[in-house]
């Protein structure tokens, strides 16, 4: 079955993409799931111009923010210390899965809502205008959120690395 | 370490590029049992919204049906009293059987159905006259009358006999008399539907003989009775004096009417200052046939709570609260309803498009705000009229959009509802089911007001209302 094959090609991927937005293992499965059943019921959208893997991000990334709105969890609060997954690592292993997992919990251990517009700024390339309007926040308090976000993520990378 | 810093974001980014972490297998199960749902029973979500308030009104319905039987069965219980206590009653109730047991054994056709059914109707109709002539005189017949027939018909002609005929000096004894009438009346009146059956005017002459023939007999020989002079009381139920009646009939029964109407209308159009409380449940079913837009699937149900706070005997206010369920899809009558530009959020990319149609799931709660006048009353029953507002509390709605644009083909949103404060008409009877119990049915007619923006939608809302209301005035 097309579908099945699609999932388990693509699902490990975006089960990263969706833990970015998530505070547990669980809530990140219930994104993924979500996602793709947007993926495939919107597949046929898809024009076949650029990436299919890029496509279905974007898909991901909207359906995690759709869950956060859903769910009301444009929370102001740290899940610092709720999250197992949450705890800083003491080194940042070098194998590529490895250090995958290693720079999803350090930007997991940001409060919110510095992770969420980290990721959208940050990793995702969204520009602050755009995040202003889906987050309804003060674009000048985003910028901040943003810069402290960044000096945060520094100062663990530079605790680590050094 | 600098370099990496420099270009945070871009390190970020690559690291998470390699993330590998297989889901849960339950996950897949999940999403294969969803896609599955949704290829079987498309739709089935919108109709899982409206179950609740059709049990309800099923339930309702139910409700109303366990009263009616319940009240037959009283009114079974209390003849059957009766007929114990009171001889004369046994004989005639026995007779009567006999005589429906006689004609539903009878050989019968459908061409003479209707005329069994309604000479069924006079012989009961002649037990009536019997019996209210001869026990129907005196305070304990009018007694007796008002228990077996409760809230029927015919005891407000019964009254108005008994009236008519104490004016002319009724009394016990002249009672005999007048049953020998309403017999030979009663008789004569059987045959008089036969013919007017064939006449085209059957069923209502037959029915409307007795009575009418009685009322004038007393009217033009107001002293027939004094003469103690019995032996002619056959001649006067006659034909001849029949088919003279029989035209007169429809201007007396006009007359009535309106002597009846402007009593229960111009007398005391206020009502008398009188403050009572009523709630229950109500339930009702919405239709929307046209708006300023082109709808389609614009039906919904509603359930709740109705109360009523009465100020007279005429005036009362109505309140409540009710959850609606109403789903629906806009389209302009000529072309698209508006331009849009979308974005192909997250990408930058902005499209012109126009939207096709705007498919509403509308969900929300509603207070109903309004003043309802009884312009007819009687015992039983009332007419009434009503007007109000409706507030309703509304979170945001679920707005899907249809695009022309041919990358996009829809999109959801959640935007808070335009219009509010409906005004509302309605037109109803109410019922009394038991003293204090009463249901209430209502045709209403909601117009919106104020509506705004895109979503604005002059919809009228047609819907049939049912309550069931406790509390008496």
């Amino acid at each position: 079955m097309a579908q099945k094959q699609l999932y388990d090609l693509f699902s490990p991927y975006l089960l990263g993409v969706a833990s970015l937005y998530s505070n547990s293992r669980e809530e990140a499965q219930d994104i993924l799931l979500e996602g793709f059943y947007r993926i495939f019921k919107d597949i046929g959208k898809y024009d076949g111009r650029g990436e299919l893997r890029a496509w279905m991000r974007k898909v991901m990334v909207n359906s995690a923010l759709m869950h956060l709105r859903k769910h009301k969890n444009w929370r102001l609060v740290s899940t610092y210390e709720q999250d197992q997954f949450a705890q800083i690592p003491d080194s940042i292993d070098f194998g590529a899965t490895e250090r995958a997992h290693s720079i999803l919990t350090i930007i997991r251990s940001l409060p919110e809502p510095q992770r969420l517009i980290f990721t959208l700024k940050g990793i995702e390339g969204y520009s602050y205008a755009e995040i202003a309007e889906r987050m309804q926040i003060n674009e000048s308090t985003l910028r901040s959120h943003y810069l402290r976000a960044r000096k945060k993520l520094q100062s663990i990378l530079k605790t680590q690395l050094d | 370490m600098d370099e990496r810093n420099d270009n945070l974001e871009a390190f970020f980014r690559s690291s998470l590029d390699t993330f590998d972490d297989k889901p849960a297998e339950e996950v897949w199960q999940l999403l294969d049992e969803r896609l599955s749902g949704e290829r079987a029973k498309p739709g089935s979500k919108n109709n899982s919204k409206l179950i609740l308030p059709l049990v309800l009104l099923l339930l309702s319905a139910a409700g109303l049906l366990l009263f009616q039987f319940q009240i037959t069965r009283m009114y079974a219980a209390n003849l059957s009293e009766l007929e114990r206590e009171n001889k004369y009653l046994r004989e005639q109730l026995s007779q009567s059987r006999e005589d429906s047991r006689a004609i539903e054994n009878s050989v019968t056709t459908s061409t003479n159905d209707r005329l069994l059914r309604d000479t069924i109707y006079i012989m009961r109709y002649r037990d009536r006259t019997t019996r209210r002539t001869n026990e129907g005189f005196s305070d304990e017949g009018l007694s007796v009358g008002k228990r077996t027939y409760g809230a029927k018909g015919p005891m407000a002609d019964s009254k108005a006999n008994i009236v008519q005929s104490k004016e002319h000096g009724i009394n016990h004894q002249t009672g005999q008399a007048a049953n020998e009438i309403a017999e030979t009346v009663s008789s004569t009146a059987v045959s008089a539907s036969s013919n007017a059956y064939e006449d085209e005017f059957f069923p209502n002459a037959g029915l409307a003989v007795p009575d009418e023939v009685v009322l004038s007999l007393l009217k033009r020989k107001p002293n027939y009775f004094d003469q103690a002079d019995y032996s002619n009381a056959a001649s006067y139920s006659e034909g001849s004096e029949i088919k003279k009646e029989k035209s007169k009939k429809p201007k007396v029964k006009v007359k009535r009417q309106k002597a009846r109407f402007k009593d229960m209308v111009l007398a005391e159009p206020w009502g008398r200052a009188e403050f009572y409380y009523k709630i229950g449940p109500s339930g009702s079913l919405l239709i929307t046939p046209k708006g300023n837009l082109s709808l389609n699937g614009s039906t919904g149900a509603s359930y709740g709570i109705l109360q009523e706070i009465g100020l007279s005997s005429r005036f009362s206010i109505q309140s409540g609260l009710s959850r609606v369920y109403q789903e629906y899809t806009m389209r302009g009558k000529e072309g698209p309803l508006a331009d849009e530009i979308v974005n192909d959020y997250p990408n930058v990319e902005h499209y012109e498009s126009r939207i096709k149609a705007i498919e509403v799931d509308n969900h929300y709660w509603e207070i109903p705000l309004g003043v309802k006048y009884e312009f007819y009353q009687d015992q039983y029953k009332s007419y009434f009229v009503g007007s109000g507002v409706k507030g309703s509390i509304r979170p945001p709605q679920q707005f899907t959009y249809f695009l022309s644009d041919n990358s996009i083909d829809s999109f959801s949103s959640n935007r808070r509802f335009a219009y509010l404060n409906a005004l509302s008409f309605s037109l109803g009877i109410e019922k009394q089911l038991l003293p204090y119990l009463n249901y209430q049915l209502s045709f209403n007619y909601d117009l919106p007001v104020e509506p705004t923006g895109l979503e604005r939608q002059l919809i009228s809302n047609f819907n049939l209302r049912l309550g069931l209301l406790f509390g008496k005035k």
